[in-house]
């Protein structure tokens, strides 16, 4: 599994790093795009299906096509003549360098990261709802709950409140992106 | 006895008179002047009337059986006095005396009627209520008529009040009055300016005099507790008081009597007062201000007699002055001059009088002077209004025919003042004469010969006198027509009013002195006016100084015949010399010309004293002007600029300090400090997020490290 | 695999994210970056999800993608916006805050 991680992580590392320092938008775009997509395949190995799917669909799939909407419906021929980036890039640049490096140093060798986790291995972690693990592989057996219908129990269960609160902000947003791209006001 | 308690309204009347003409004379100046001239007349008239009852009382009154005074009346049989006491004036409480006693001492309202103040009443009521007749014709034509008559119906008041005065400060009183009414009546025409500053040279000539006669006061109040006349003067000879306050008080009383009585050296204002009106000269200047200095040491004469200093002070400075008045007036050719300094030179006489301790015959020797120079000057004033205001003798001559009335009784006054027998003024020059030739000076003692120097001076200028006086008659009324043909026409005699008083006056002046005859020719007896006299004295040996000296009634002969002889001698040299016109002053004046201009110019005193006393003080005023003006003047004006600059200052302050530093530079300052901080706000999210970024990370590095 | 390399890798595209936008002055590929910067924490959540065999972490993503789209409207809103005004997607022409 480690080959194909970091395989992985070398995808989204490229991807990302192509959104940020790429010349034209749209190629940032398609690079956000290719990052999703990694992304997606992060969340299958650690037994996300239900979120990968939503990954895809949602982001990958709604979000990134409305912002290729966004970008034909802006002139990049003037983008193209101006600078990409700001003149803070090297103070931000150092900043973010020491952020990483020494936030990640931190993380890194933290007693809160430091344990192993399995990406579909044989091992049975333990989990917490105290369910017994099995091969990743093999579907679930009959009686026990797909991980859909897991996020579905949290989801409408503890979490409905947020979720009414939640379908509430994409109504505002929905308002909000209205208003301001409105013609006349 | 009720002549007495009406004493108060003799110098009331006139004052009355002064008051009603005064307010309300201007209404009659243009239309009927006859009012004011009856307000006038009559009340120096009654009061004339009133003083003569009064004198008339005093001399019928049995002392040794006196009848029921009135309350307020004391007698004083000793010295033959009754005290009318009108009212407390200042009532001054205890107080302790230089002598160590407690005085209680009241200045009252306290009028006096001896046998002195009746002289003085006799002479100035009777003499001033002829010139109020003669003044009548005089100033008809004149303007300031009623004024006229206010000052001098004034004048009459104070001078009353000055010889009736019981104590000192009452009699200060009329002392300064007579010496404002005679400054109003010198400047009487103000208009011109040498008679406004006649007037105020006599003023201020006076008041300096007057300064002696204060400080003496103030002595005398100190050392004696009281400034009552009779008490004073019983005090001194008592011996109470220390010799040498006595003869201080005596000499600064005699300092205002110079100022007053114009001798040497105060005499300066007299020749210059000239310039008033003639009768103002006649009644102030000859008969009555002037002798209120003969009168103040008469009447001090227990003060005088114990100081023997004093007294020749006095004597020294009236034989002076007598002579070198005499010199003055020998070249004089004002008419009005020429009697000016024979005044000076006459009260010269009084004082020497007074000065060897005759103080009978100094006050004999006032009242012949009153009549006779009254009369003098008022005859000089007819032959002025004759020669239509000319004064100058020497354009006058030949009037005798023209002016009988004037001539006549000019002629007579001229010889009672030359000392010729049978006018008074032989007898009453003669007596001072004698007495100073026999004189010790009193218990005092002068130095040996003293008096008898004075008595010299006395001879000579009697001579000088007759020979002027009557250079002034030849040269007025005889001699050659000087007149100047235009005056000529108008020279006419002077109306009744003025010729009237003229003769009355003659009366005085030829008989005046029978009363008064020497002692040899009443076989040794005393004469009416001693006996009158000697009550007045303090001092037992006063009346009797002349028994001091041995004599012989050879000698009083013999002197008598002296003044005679001299006086003679006088009046042939001036018949000489000026009856006809002849050329010989004119040739004397040629060649003794330094001594006829140093006399013509009166020895240049005016002179001297304007370099040694008036210029100095002039310089000493612009000094002081300067000082005021740049110094004291200059401390205001330095307050005010610096005040002024310390504004400025406080305004540069405010402006650069307060304003620009304060209120200014804080804003400047905040503007700075915010347009650094507008910096911070670019508007450009990314900066704000970079921001955030960062602090989050100090918060992180902190956090995680402390 | 130890969750620190997940942790990493969700790190790491968070930084990126953050240079992103503070350094680009295209203001799509500012919101291309905020984008990424939930992908971070997103591979965050469903690792820790993962570790503690909770369902709450994958909920939490779920609720982050709509977050995401809300704000991704906002965004685009804004870019059209800013768009119209300036005629730009410049983010350094939206300076009327300035001062």
């Amino acid at each position: 599994m480690t080959l194909g991680w970091i395989l992985l992580s070398i995808l989204i590392g490229v991807c990302a790093l192509g959104v940020v320092f790429a010349r034209s938008p749209i190629s940032s775009a398609i690079s956000l795009l290719v990052c999703f997509m990694g992304v997606a395949i992060l969340y299958l190995a650690l037994r996300a299906e239900f979120v990968a799917a939503v990954q895809v669909l949602v982001y990958a799939g709604g979000i990134m096509v409305l912002y290729l909407f966004g970008i034909m419906l802006v002139d990049n021929d003037v983008l193209r003549l101006t600078r990409q980036v700001h003149y803070q890039a090297w103070p931000v640049f150092v900043l973010v360098l020491v952020l990483f490096l020494w936030m990640g140093h931190k993380l890194y060798h933290s007693d809160y990261t430091a344990q192993p986790l399995t990406v579909a291995a044989a091992t049975a972690p333990v989990s917490p709802s105290g369910e017994s693990s099995r091969s990743a592989n093999a579907p679930p057996a009959t009686g026990e709950s797909t991980n859909p219908q897991k996020v579905a129990g949290v989801l409408y269960g503890d979490f409905l409140y947020p979720f009414e609160a939640a379908s509430v902000l994409l109504l505002v947003a929905v308002v909000g992106a209205v208003f301001l791209a409105k013609k006349e006001v | 006895m009720t002549a007495i308690s009406l004493l108060w309204l003799i110098p009331v009347l006139p004052a009355l008179g002064a008051l009603l003409n005064g307010l309300f004379g201007w209404r009659f100046e243009h239309g009927r002047r006859g009012v004011i001239t009856a307000v006038a007349l009559a009340s120096t008239a009654l009061s004339m009337l009133l003083a003569l009852w009064n004198i008339v009382t005093l001399a019928t009154l049995d002392w040794a059986h006196l009848p029921a005074l009135p309350a307020n009346v004391t007698a004083d049989a000793a010295h033959h006095s009754l005290s009318l006491h009108l009212a407390t004036w200042i009532p001054v409480g205890n107080f302790l005396t230089g002598l160590g006693h407690t005085g209680h001492f009241n200045v009252d309202w306290l009028f006096v009627l001896d046998p002195l103040s009746s002289i003085m009443l006799f002479v100035v009521t009777v003499v001033g209520f002829l010139i109020h007749v003669y003044s009548v014709g005089y100033m008809a034509h004149d303007t300031g008529y009623f004024r006229y008559f206010t000052y001098l119906n004034l004048f009459m008041a104070m001078m009353l009040t000055l010889v009736l005065g019981g104590n000192y400060l009452v009699m200060f009183i009329g002392w300064e009055g007579v010496g404002l009414c005679s400054y109003l009546l010198i400047g009487f025409y103000y208009t011109k300016d040498f008679c406004a500053d006649a007037g105020k040279k006599a003023f201020l000539t006076n008041r300096i005099g007057d300064m002696g006669f204060a400080a003496g006061l103030m002595l005398m109040l100190y050392w004696f507790g009281t400034l009552n006349m009779a008490q004073v003067n019983s005090m001194a000879v008592s011996g109470a008081v220390p010799g040498w306050v006595i003869t201080a008080i005596a000499i600064l009383l005699f300092v205002g009597a110079t100022g007053k009585s114009a001798q040497i050296p105060l005499y300066v204002w007299l020749p210059d007062a000239m310039a008033g009106p003639t009768p103002v000269s006649a009644l102030i200047h000859a008969a009555t201000m002037v002798t209120s200095g003969v009168y103040l040491v008469a009447r001090s004469n227990g003060l005088y007699t114990m100081s023997p200093e004093a007294l020749m002070v006095v004597a020294g400075v009236g034989g002076v002055t007598a002579l070198y008045a005499a010199s003055i007036a020998l070249v004089q050719n004002d008419i009005k001059k020429v009697l000016a300094y024979s005044t000076v030179s006459q009260l010269g006489y009084m004082f020497m009088g007074v000065g060897v301790g005759a103080y009978a015959a100094g006050v004999f020797h006032l009242y012949t002077h009153a009549f006779f120079k009254g009369l003098l000057f008022l005859g000089s004033g007819a032959v002025i209004h004759a020669m239509s205001g000319e004064q100058d003798m020497r354009k006058m001559g030949q009037l005798w025919k023209k002016l009988p009335h004037t001539a006549k009784t000019f002629l007579i006054a001229t010889l009672a003042i030359s000392g010729v027998p049978l006018f008074s003024g032989f007898f009453s020059k003669d007596e001072i004469l004698w007495q100073a030739h026999v004189s010790s000076g009193g218990p005092g003692h002068f130095p040996a010969g003293y008096a008898q120097l004075v008595w010299i001076l006395g001879v000579v200028a009697a001579l000088l006198t007759a020979f002027y006086m009557f250079r002034l008659v030849y040269l007025t009324f005889f001699n050659s027509n000087r007149v100047d043909p235009e005056v000529e026409h108008h020279v006419h005699e002077a109306p009744k009013w003025m010729t009237i008083p003229l003769w009355l006056l003659a009366v005085g002046a030829f008989a005046g002195g029978y009363i008064g005859l020497p002692k040899i020719w009443l076989g040794g007896h005393e004469n009416t006016w001693e006996k009158w006299f000697s009550p007045v004295l303090f001092h037992p040996h006063g009346a009797a100084l002349e028994h001091a000296v041995e004599h012989s009634a050879a000698a009083e002969w013999g002197a008598m015949g002296l003044s005679v002889l001299v006086a003679l001698a006088g009046i042939a040299l001036a018949t000489l010399w000026y009856y006809r016109e002849t050329g010989t002053p004119s040739r004397l004046a040629a060649t003794f010309k330094v001594p006829y201009r140093i006399l013509l110019n009166k020895y240049f005193m005016d002179e001297i004293y304007s370099a040694m006393f008036i210029r100095p003080l002039l310089r000493l005023c612009e000094g002081l002007w300067w000082w005021d003006r740049w110094i004291v003047d200059g401390v205001v004006n330095g307050v005010r600029n610096l005040t002024v600059g310390a504004s400025y200052g406080s305004l540069a302050v405010d402006r650069y300090v307060v304003d620009g530093a304060g209120v200014n530079g804080t804003a400047a300052t905040f503007k700075w400090f915010s347009r650094l901080n507008r910096k911070v706000q670019t508007g450009q999210f990314q900066h704000y997020a970079l921001g955030v970024v960062a602090g989050f990370v100090l918060l992180m590095v902190w956090y995680l490290y402390r | 695999m130890s969750t620190a390399a997940f942790v990493m890798l969700g790190f790491l595209l968070f930084c990126l994210g953050l240079f992103g936008v503070m350094a680009r002055r295209n203001f799509i590929v500012v919101l291309l970056s905020i984008e990424l910067i939930f992908a971070g924490a997103g591979i965050n959540f469903i690792a820790f999800s993962a570790l503690w065999h909770n369902m709450a972490g994958q909920v939490f993503t779920i609720f982050l993608i709509a977050i995401a789209a809300g704000e991704a409207a906002i965004g685009l809103g804004l870019l059209i916006a800013l768009y119209r005004l300036k005629h730009t997607a410049n983010v350094d022409e939206a300076r009327e805050l300035k001062g």
